[in-house]
């Protein structure tokens, strides 16, 4: 199923062609960055706008991991999300894909040993912005824990491997990097806005980045979490599964 | 002798176009085989859908027994491959791809470690093998692509156009290794550039628009080949009557004299020259210069190619 020498050397790329040092900076320096202008919202509005008052509730460590959210949704997964999609689309565009193929390596070996390489890049880039978020906040509020966080947490991550298996599909379903790169941003523009709809964030793959805010608003249901959970991981699969239907009948 | 390669009504259409037609070819055990044609010709296909990455529309193809279909891989492990261009992982050491190549196969350390070491030092890398392939040259990559070929210890290797993007140097010192090949595994190559193939193939086959023009062993093919060339210098005159004597003859193909030299196809040699000789101790003719010239493989490819033009 898993191909390790494959999924092996997928780990020693990211890291030799700095792929994986990048993101985790990236993932790191939003999440710091998160805490602080949570923190220093008001003092940063304060002196940009120095002629006019404007009063604004104190921050809460709920501020700081909003705005974790919000960067982690946005900029660090759409970097991610482009990284990812090239990771096909580049091997057959150099031909490196033929050495590798015709040898003891099945196109399902191929695909879903960068599937999970790609799930273990964004699960340590994602591991490690939590415990330096988690860490931020609680020095500069007193505390880092919230009701939810854990489930935020969770469904923020299946996101994050929902759009790896996005990122695959796209890769494989285009010749180039380029394009693979536009199909997967059009996917993540498209699934987000989605969830502007009234209720359906919870059946919304990428319904997590709506349903963290809920929970802390206190405003989500379980039931909503766990509906979103299993969406996302069916829509996982279904992807998986399609990326690899096409590419098993692509001629290289 | 064993079959290496069997290839029966091999058929594959892209649109309108037939990339190849009803392809029929066997690869002896242990031969080093050429794939010749031009280019378009269908060579580089076959060699994909032998490898099982393209997928055939009609035929068979059988590799030391193995039935190749297409998206399984009971036959990867008898097969060595090198595309037309291959694509290394740059940021890979030589030593580090091919370790890479051979942990595909499962290779244990004890076994891989020595067999690298030696592929190394046969494709003449061992002193280039811990620096980055990004940083090779393209004739650096054509070898360590001859070597990836080689990690599993496969029973053929299909090398596909191994030197036609490089310089006579590094066409030189590929076609070397390849030639160093003989008799240890079947090579199955394909190219264009003639000269090679007729120095160290034992086989080869011609093909034009996927179709197979001639298939024989190299000697066969020259020996069938036809005409040959005769060219003569006379000394002391008499070309004239000589040259009217020699277009009398039925062996005689083409004619053509100028001065005192006199150049003829003929298409039985042994009788040409034969009566060639007693012809010209007979007139007391006195040659100066009496040479047979073989037609090479690229007057035969070319033949072959423009009589199905």
């Amino acid at each position: 199923m898993l191909n390790v020498s494959f999924l092996n050397k997928e780990i020693r790329e990211s890291v030799r062609t700095s792929r994986l040092p990048i993101l985790l900076a990236l993932f790191v320096f939003f999440a710091i960055l998160s805490s602080l202008t949570a923190r220093y919202m008001n003092e940063i509005l304060s002196l940009v706008s120095a002629d006019i008052v404007i009063t604004f509730p104190d921050p809460t460590l709920k501020d700081a991991w909003m705005q974790f959210f919000k960067n982690t949704g946005s900029l660090c997964l759409i970097v991610y999300l482009i990284m990812m999609t090239g990771t096909v689309a580049q091997e057959k565009a150099k031909g490196s894909i033929l050495l590798v193929l015709t040898k003891r390596v099945s196109r399902f070996n191929f695909l879903f040993s960068k599937f999970i390489g790609g799930v273990l890049q964004f699960t340590i880039s994602y591991a490690a912005s939590i415990l330096v978020s988690g860490l931020y906040t609680q020095i500069l509020f007193n505390g880092f824990a919230y009701d939810g966080l854990g489930m935020s947490l969770v469904l923020f991550w299946l996101m994050g491997v929902f759009f790896t298996a996005i990122a695959i599909f796209a890769s494989v379903i285009s010749k180039t990097s380029t394009t693979a790169a536009l199909l997967g941003f059009a996917a993540y523009a498209i699934l987000s806005i989605l969830n502007a709809i009234q209720g359906f964030a919870p059946f919304n793959p990428a319904g997590a980045s709506a349903l963290v805010n809920e929970i802390l608003l206190g405003s989500s249901t379980t039931e909503n979490n766990v509906i979103c959970l299993v969406a996302t991981a069916l829509a996982t699969l279904i992807m998986l599964s399609i990326g690899y239907g096409v590419f098993r009948k692509q001629e290289i | 002798m064993k079959t290496a390669v069997t290839i029966r009504g091999l058929v594959k259409t892209f649109g309108d176009i037939r990339a190849v037609d009803h392809l029929d070819l066997d690869v002896p055990e242990g031969s080093i085989y050429g794939f010749l044609g031009p280019n378009g010709s269908g060579k580089t296909t076959t060699l994909k859908m032998l490898v099982g990455m393209t997928q055939p529309d009609a035929g068979t193809i059988e590799i030391f027994g193995h039935e190749v279909t297409y998206g399984t891989g009971a036959f990867r492990e008898d097969i060595g491959f090198l595309p037309d261009v291959p694509g290394f992982y740059d940021w890979m050491t030589a030593r580090e791809f091919l370790q890479f190549c051979g942990s595909l196969y499962h290779i244990g350390h004890s076994v891989l470690r020595p067999r690298i070491e030696d592929l190394l030092d046969m494709v003449g890398l061992t002193k280039s093998a811990n620096k980055r392939v990004g940083g090779f040259s393209r004739g650096m990559k054509q070898r360590l692509g001859i070597a990836q070929a080689l990690v599993n210890d496969p029973k053929i290797i299909l090398l596909d156009e191994p030197v036609s993007a490089l310089d006579p140097i590094g066409r030189k010192e590929v076609m070397e290794i390849i030639g160093k090949l003989a008799g240890k595994v079947t090579v199955f190559f394909s190219t264009h550039i003639l000269a090679d193939v007729e120095r160290i193939c034992d086989r080869v086959i011609i093909i034009k628009d996927g179709k197979a023009l001639l298939e024989d062993s190299i000697d066969n093919i020259h020996a069938r080949s036809g005409a040959r060339t005769i060219e003569m210098e006379i000394d002391n005159g008499g070309s004239a009557t000589f040259g009217a004597w020699l277009e009398a003859r039925p062996w005689v193909e083409s004619l053509v004299v100028e001065s005192r030299r006199i150049q003829l196809k003929v298409g039985d040699l042994a009788i040409a020259r034969s009566e060639i000789l007693r012809h010209v101790a007979e007139q007391e003719l006195l040659l100066k210069k009496f040479v047979i010239a073989e037609p090479t493989l690229e007057d035969i490819f070319i033949k072959a190619v423009n009589a199905h033009a």
